[in-house]
């Protein structure tokens, strides 16, 4: 689940998730809503992402700024995605979507790594994210 | 979050003292009014502006300008100078948008001139000019053009027909950067090729204004500007490219940070010794960002004078819009000042401010006898301000003032609060004709969502940190 948060100067969502796969799904998920208002069911079109890093938060911001070049170069809109994380934070993921001919109303420079920090309470894995606009 | 203690210092100036919390190097230093001082205590600038003064090798103080607003690593509004030798270079401190900047440009033309075809010279420009985001550009240029952008910064545009050399020496560095390509990624320079000569979107625009209001008439007479002259703002900065240059280096520093077991305030705040292959890697790399950045603003105005000359072509007078000067509020530069009396070499990182160089610096070219111009768009409608750097801002901030209004309200707020059409109804009372690419977009702009212009401007040049020269009026905003 994801819900925008204030932000002075650029955008911000907070995440709560049952786990860390849904974390990172919901995350993108966000991201899109943030840039276009809505969410997409058209998948005629798919991305391959593999990445690594050090940990889980580097991961997560790593993958959403893929996620953002694919919307740059390709007009990628994200609509469904698989998501496989292994060990040595690791990720492959399928995103399905497809190239969208319209403008983000919101345009979306990068996902930050400010204040980033993944929480684990009450079995549900929770985290704040900061993007620059 | 504990509650921030400060100590008044002088009229617009606070200390947040080094003692307030572990880790500070140096202490923390902000410009507010009894106005802008809630709102600043609020947003969490300060906590960031504290992060940074916990950053290794930084010298006297972290610093916040009177716009200052939440950011993410440094506040919007963040100026820290680093030790040249020991000292630190951080993207956190620049931002992902390196080099976005403004330019002001003069024309030869009068209010009155252009009050009737205001709407479509505005159109015209918007037709030649791309917006928004994505793919876009106004000049398609090849793999081998475009790495010729980033190494020359504005001689490219010079030797390619999109500038003057009399633009060249109004330009921060002449719009030549010091740059390497090796720490530009192959994706970076994909992201380059599909957007030379683009606005963007966010904050970006392009104004024509005009002279509303002259503070000093010898320091006018001096720019060769008059009340009612027409003039025309470019914001702007490096598109996708700079956004994929800081995304690259920060994924390195971070490497960089777990090798050496660094302990950060903030993930954001990763950083290199600027001695170290990896600094030198990021600097050289936000160089070359910072080049296509010039370039991009000059294509604009290339186009801008198109749209100009084509719209008033039925003028028996030739059209002019000669550049006063652009500057960047995103970068780290080398630069010497007086720290204790001596002269150091230091790495000032200005996020979202603006250098602010007094008179009797020979790199001012043309300004050296006046000082830099410092330019403050204000919000969308509101004022914009033409400024000049002082000495004292020599002395106390590193040469630096603020870059514009700084927001109150996030984006989210703007939108909820901030209805397009009325937004549209009260620019139209204001005589102000608005394009916009994206409704919403210009909402979130609205001018209710930033502090006072005026107010920030006041704080500014009663501190002595620069002088008011004149004040300029919107007549049309093109928004990205």
């Amino acid at each position: 689940m994801f819900e925008e948060v204030n932000h002075t100067a650029d955008l911000a969502i907070k995440l709560v998730s049952d786990n860390l796969i849904d974390l990172f799904k919901d995350a993108a998920y966000g991201l899109f809503f943030l840039m276009y208002r809505k969410q997409f069911r058209k998948q005629k079109d798919k991305h391959i992402i593999n990445l690594s890093s050090n940990n889980y938060e580097n991961l997560l911001i790593d993958f959403l700024n893929e996620l953002i070049y694919l919307n740059d170069s390709k007009n990628f809109v994200l609509a469904d995605c698989d998501i496989r994380l292994e060990n040595g934070y690791k990720l492959k993921a399928v995103a399905k979507g497809f190239n969208n001919g319209n403008s983000p109303l919101n345009s979306i420079k990068a996902a930050t790594y400010h204040n980033l920090e993944i929480k684990k309470d009450n079995l549900k894995y929770s985290t704040v994210i900061t993007f620059d606009i | 979050m504990k509650k921030i203690k400060y100590n008044k210092i002088s009229d617009y100036k606070y200390e947040i003292s080094k003692s307030f919390d572990k880790g500070m190097n140096v202490p923390a230093v902000f410009y507010a009014s009894k106005e802008t001082l809630n709102i600043v205590l609020n947003d969490n600038s300060l906590n960031q502006l504290i992060n940074v003064s916990k950053l290794p090798g930084i010298v006297k103080y972290a610093l916040a300008m009177p716009d200052v607003h939440q950011g993410y690593g440094f506040p919007i509004g963040g100026v820290a100078a680093f030790d040249y030798e020991d000292g630190i270079i951080s993207p956190g401190g620049v931002g992902y948008d390196i080099n976005c900047g403004v330019r002001l440009l003069k024309s030869n033309l009068k209010r009155e001139e252009i009050a009737s075809i205001i709407k479509n010279l505005t159109m015209s420009i918007y037709s030649l000019c791309p917006c928004g985001t994505g793919r876009g550009s106004a000049v398609n240029v090849s793999e081998k053009e475009l790495k010729n952008i980033l190494r020359k910064g504005a001689k490219w545009a010079l030797n390619n027909g999109y500038a003057s050399q009399s633009d060249l020496t109004c330009i921060e560095d002449n719009g030549t950067l010091e740059a390497s390509l090796e720490g530009v990624s192959k994706r970076a320079i994909e992201r380059g090729s599909y957007q030379v000569g683009s606005l963007g979107s966010g904050n970006h625009f392009i104004e024509i204004d005009y002279i509303e209001k002259v503070f000093n008439q010898k320091k006018a007479d001096q720019f060769g500007i008059q009340k009612n002259d027409v003039m025309v703002q470019v914001h702007c900065g490096s598109r996708g490219l700079g956004h994929q240059v800081c995304k690259d280096h920060l994924q390195k520093l971070h490497d960089y940070s777990y090798k050496h077991n660094l302990s950060l305030p903030d993930n954001q705040l990763v950083y290199a010794l600027f001695n170290s292959e990896e600094g030198k890697s990021y600097y050289h790399a936000m160089n070359a960002a910072a080049n296509f950045a010039f370039v991009n603003r000059q294509v604009l105005t290339h186009f801008i004078r198109i749209a100009f000359e084509k719209n008033l072509e039925k003028m028996k007078k030739p059209v002019f819009l000669n550049l006063i000067y652009d500057i960047t509020h995103n970068i780290a530069k080398v630069e010497n000042h007086v720290v204790n009396g001596k002269t150091k070499k230091l790495l000032v990182h200005r996020k979202g401010a603006t250098r602010s160089f007094g008179p009797g610096n020979k790199i001012l070219g043309p300004y050296e006898k006046i000082g830099q111009p410092v330019l403050v768009p204000g919000s969308m409608g509101t004022y914009s301000y033409l400024l000049t750097g002082t000495e004292k801002a020599m002395n106390e901030t590193f040469g630096s003032s603020c870059h514009g209004a700084g927001r109150t309200m996030s984006r989210r707020q703007a939108r909820k609060s901030f209805d397009f059409n009325s937004l549209l109804g009260n620019l139209k009372r204001k005589n102000i004709f608005i394009q916009a690419k994206s409704k919403k977009g210009a909402s979130e702009e609205a001018p209710g969502a930033y502090k006072n212009v005026n107010s920030v401007v006041d704080i500014i040049t009663d501190e002595g940190i620069a002088e008011k020269i004149v004040r300029l009026k919107p007549m049309a905003v093109i928004k990205g």
